[in-house]
C-alpha cells in the first residue's frame, strides 16, 4: 500500500536516514524499533511526507506520494504523531469528530456522530467524550487521538478495504493494561485489511504483536524480518548497545528480551 | 447565533435613533421604509430623516463593518497561529496597515500620479491593505522555521514590527504639513466620527469578502489547531489555507484601519468571549465572532458619542478601557488553569 524504497533523509548536513527501504501491506501489523537517534521518526516523517527525502521514493498505491490528492490521501491514510498540543478546549468527542472532516462539507451528519462515538467506543474512550481535551491524562489523549485515526479510516475499515496507519510511538504515557489493549486494537485493525507501521520502545510487545519488525541503527535498517528473525541476542546487544538475553515468552511463545548484567 | 444576528439588528436601529436629535426604532422603520418606496404610520421630521440618513446610518454601518472585520480576523489569526492571544493588533497587521495609510496620506497624496488619481478613494484601503499584509508576512516568516511557527517568537516579532511601524508613523508625523498633520491625527484616534457614505462603500467590499469567505475554511481551521502537520494528514492543503487567511485578513483590517485608525482589542476579545459561550469549534466561531464584533464595536462607538456629549471619545479609547482588563483577567484565569482556553 505505502511503499518505501532507499529512503535517505538529510537535515542541516546530518544524514539521519540511509538507504532504508520498507513496505507497509493491508493486513500487516510493522514495527520500527531502534535507539533513541536512530531516526525512526525521521523515516516515518517521510513517510508520512511531513520530510522530504534527499533520495529515495515514496510512494502510495503505485503512485508518487507528492502526486497523491491530499484528501483522497486522507481518507485511506492517517498518521498519529506524537505530543499533540492543543489550547483551545474542544470535547474529546469534537477532537474524534475532526477525524471525520475528509468527509464532511461543512457540518458532520448522524451517521458521522454514531462512527465517532463507536470509535471511541473501540478506544475505549466513550465515558471521556465530554470532556475538555486539554484536560485529559496522557494516556487518555493518545486514546482519543486513536479513536480519532479510527473515525478517519472508518469507511475502508468497514467496507474491507485496504487502508493505512502510521502511529509514532503511540503507547507513550500508556499503563500497562493500556499499552495491550491499544496493541491488540492495533492488531485487530491490521486483521481488517489495515497496514499498520508503529514505532515502539518496547521490545517485548513488539515482539508479541508484529508481524515484521524493522530494526534501525544509526538511520538504517539494521535487521528486517519476523520478530523470531530479528530477535537473536547479537542482534539486538548490536542494535541497542545493551547485554540481553533472549527468552522465550510462556504462553505465546514469542521471543522475549530482558536486559542482563553489563559486569557478566 | 440567530439571536445574535437580532441583536445586532436591534442595535443598529436603536443606536441610530440615540444622539442629540432622538429618533425612536419606529422613526427609523418609517424612514428606512418611506426610502424604499412604502409608505408608513409613522411620522418623522424632516430633520430627522436627514440626521439618520447622512450621519447616523453610515456611521452605524461602518461601526459594524469595523467592528465584524477586527473580530473575524482576530479568530482567523488565532485559529491560523494556534494561540488564543493573537490579534491583528499584537502581530503587526494593524501598525503595518496604519503605516501605509500614514504614507499614502503623506507621500502620494502630495503628488500626482494618473493611477493615484485612478483609484482615488480606493488608493488608502489598498496602500493600507499592501501595508497589513506585509507586517503579517513578515511576522508570520519571522517566527516560522522548518514549517513550525514559534508562538513566543510571533509575539516578540509583532512586538517589533509594532515598534518599527509606529516609529516610522513618527516620522511621517514629523514630515507632514499642517493640513497632513490635521488629517493623519484625526485618523489616528482611532475613531468612526468622519463616516461618510464614501467610507462605507469603500470598506463594504473588502470587509464582506472576509466575513463572508473567511468563515468558509472554518473546518480547516478547526483541524490546524490540532497542529499543521495533523491537518495536511487531514487532508488539509494547510499551506495555501495560511495564504489566504494572511490575505483576507490583510484586506480586512487595511480597510478597517484606513478609514478607522487602529482600533484595538476588538480581535482579541470578542473571540474568546465567544469559544467561552460556545467552544473553540470555528464554525460557529467565524460567523459568531463576526456578529458579535458588529455588536461591541457598535456599541463602543454609541458609548463613545454619548457619554460626554456633544464632544466624543475616541473609540479606541474606548475598546482599549474595555479590552486591556478583559485580556489581563484572560491572562489570570489562564495562570490559575494551567494554560487552557
Amino acid at each position: 500500500m505505502i511503499s518505501a524504497t532507499n529512503i535517505t533523509v538529510q537535515i542541516d548536513g546530518h544524514t539521519l536516514v540511509r538507504d532504508v527501504s520498507m513496505e507497509i501491506e493491508p493486513g500487516t501489523l510493522s514495527v520500527i524499533l531502534g535507539k533513541n537517534g536512530a531516526g525512526k521518526s525521521t523515516f516515518l516523517k517521510t513517510l508520512t511526507g511531513d520530510i522530504k527525502p534527499l533520495s529515495g521514493e515514496v510512494r502510495v498505491e503505485g503512485r508518487s506520494l507528492q502526486q497523491v490528492e491530499p484528501l483522497h490521501l486522507a481518507r485511506k491514510r492517517a498518521v498519529m504523531m506524537q505530543n499533540l498540543q492543543l489550547s483551545f478546549s474542544f470535547t474529546a468527542l469534537e477532537v474524534v469528530l475532526i477525524g471525520r472532516s475528509p468527509y464532511t462539507r461543512g457540518f458532520e451528519s448522524a451517521r458521522d456522530r454514531d462512527i465517532a462515538m463507536e470509535c471511541m467506543v473501540r478506544a475505549g474512550v466513550e465515558h471521556l467524550t465530554d470532556r475538555q481535551f486539554p484536560t485529559l491524562s496522557g494516556g487518555e489523549k493518545q486514546r482519543v487521538q486513536l479513536a480519532r485515526m479510527l473515525a478517519q479510516l472508518w469507511d475502508r475499515i468497514e467496507s474491507g478495504l485496504p487502508s493505512c496507519l502510521l502511529l509514532d510511538e503511540p503507547l507513550n504515557s500508556l499503563d500497562l493494561s493500556y499499552q495491550h489493549s491499544i496493541m491488540h486494537l492495533v492488531r485487530q485493525l491490521s486483521r481488517q485489511n489495515v497496514g499498520v507501521l508503529m514505532i515502539l520502545h518496547d521490545l517485548n510487545l513488539a515482539a508479541q504483536y508484529a508481524d515484521v519488525i524493522n530494526i534501525m541503527k544509526d538511520g538504517k535498517s539494521y535487521a528486517l524480518g519476523t520478530p523470531n528473525d530479528v530477535f537473536q541476542a547479537d542482534i539486538i546487544e548490536m542494535a541497542f548497545d545493551c547485554p540481553v538475553h533472549i527468552m522465550r515468552h510462556p504462553h505465546r511463545h514469542c521471543p522475549f528480551v530482558i536486559a542482563a548484567n553489563r559486569d557478566h | 447565533m440567530a439571536g445574535l444576528a437580532l441583536l445586532l439588528f436591534w442595535m443598529i436601529i436603536l443606536s441610530v435613533g440615540i444622539g442629540s436629535v432622538s429618533i425612536s426604532p419606529w422613526q427609523v422603520t418609517g424612514i428606512l421604509m418611506e426610502r424604499i418606496g412604502i409608505t408608513s404610520p409613522w411620522l418623522y421630521e424632516p430633520v430627522q430623516s436627514s440626521i439618520l440618513l447622512n450621519i447616523r446610518l453610515p456611521r452605524v454601518l461602518l461601526a459594524v463593518l469595523v467592528g465584524s472585520a477586527l473580530a473575524v480576523s482576530g479568530a482567523a489569526m488565532q485559529g491560523l497561529f494556534r494561540n488564543p492571544l493573537a490579534d491583528p493588533g499584537l502581530i503587526g497587521v494593524s501598525s503595518g496597515a496604519a503605516l501605509a495609510t500614514a504614507i499614502s496620506m503623506i507621500v502620494l497624496s502630495s503628488l500626482s500620479f494618473r493611477f493615484v488619481e485612478l483609484l482615488g478613494s480606493f488608493l488608502i484601503p489598498v496602500a493600507a491593505f499592501l501595508g497589513g499584509t506585509s507586517a503579517t508576512l513578515i511576522v508570520y516568516r519571522l517566527s516560522t522555521a522548518n514549517g513550525k511557527t514559534n508562538v513566543a517568537t510571533m509575539l516578540l516579532a509583532g512586538i517589533a514590527v509594532n515598534a518599527l511601524a509606529q516609529a516610522a508613523i513618527g516620522f511621517m508625523i514629523f514630515k507632514a504639513n499642517d493640513e497632513q498633520l490635521r488629517d493623519l491625527t484625526f485618523w489616528m484616534l482611532g475613531s468612526l466620527g468622519g463616516a461618510m457614505w464614501e467610507s462605507v462603500w469603500v470598506v463594504l467590499p473588502f470587509v464582506l469578502a472576509a466575513v463572508l469567505f473567511l468563515p468558509r475554511l472554518s473546518k480547516g481551521l478547526n483541524a490546524i489547531l490540532l497542529g499543521e502537520s495533523e491537518a495536511k494528514h487531514l487532508g488539509v492543503r494547510v499551506e495555501r489555507l495560511k495564504k489566504v487567511i494572511v490575505v483576507f485578513v490583510g484586506l480586512a483590517i487595511g480597510a478597517a484601519v484606513s478609514v478607522s485608525g487602529i482600533i484595538g482589542f476588538v480581535g482579541l476579545v470578542v473571540p474568546h468571549i465567544l469559544r467561552l459561550w460556545i467552544g473553540p469549534d470555528h464554525r460557529f466561531l467565524m460567523p459568531g465572532s463576526a456578529l458579535l464584533g458588529g455588536v461591541l464595536l457598535l456599541g463602543s462607538d454609541l458609548l463613545a458619542r454619548t457619554i460626554v456629549a456633544p464632544a466624543e471619545l475616541p473609540i479606541g479609547v474606548i475598546t482599549a478601557f474595555i479590552g486591556a482588563p478583559f485580556f489581563l483577567w484572560l491572562l489570570l484565569r489562564n495562570r490559575e488553569l494551567s494554560g487552557y482556553l
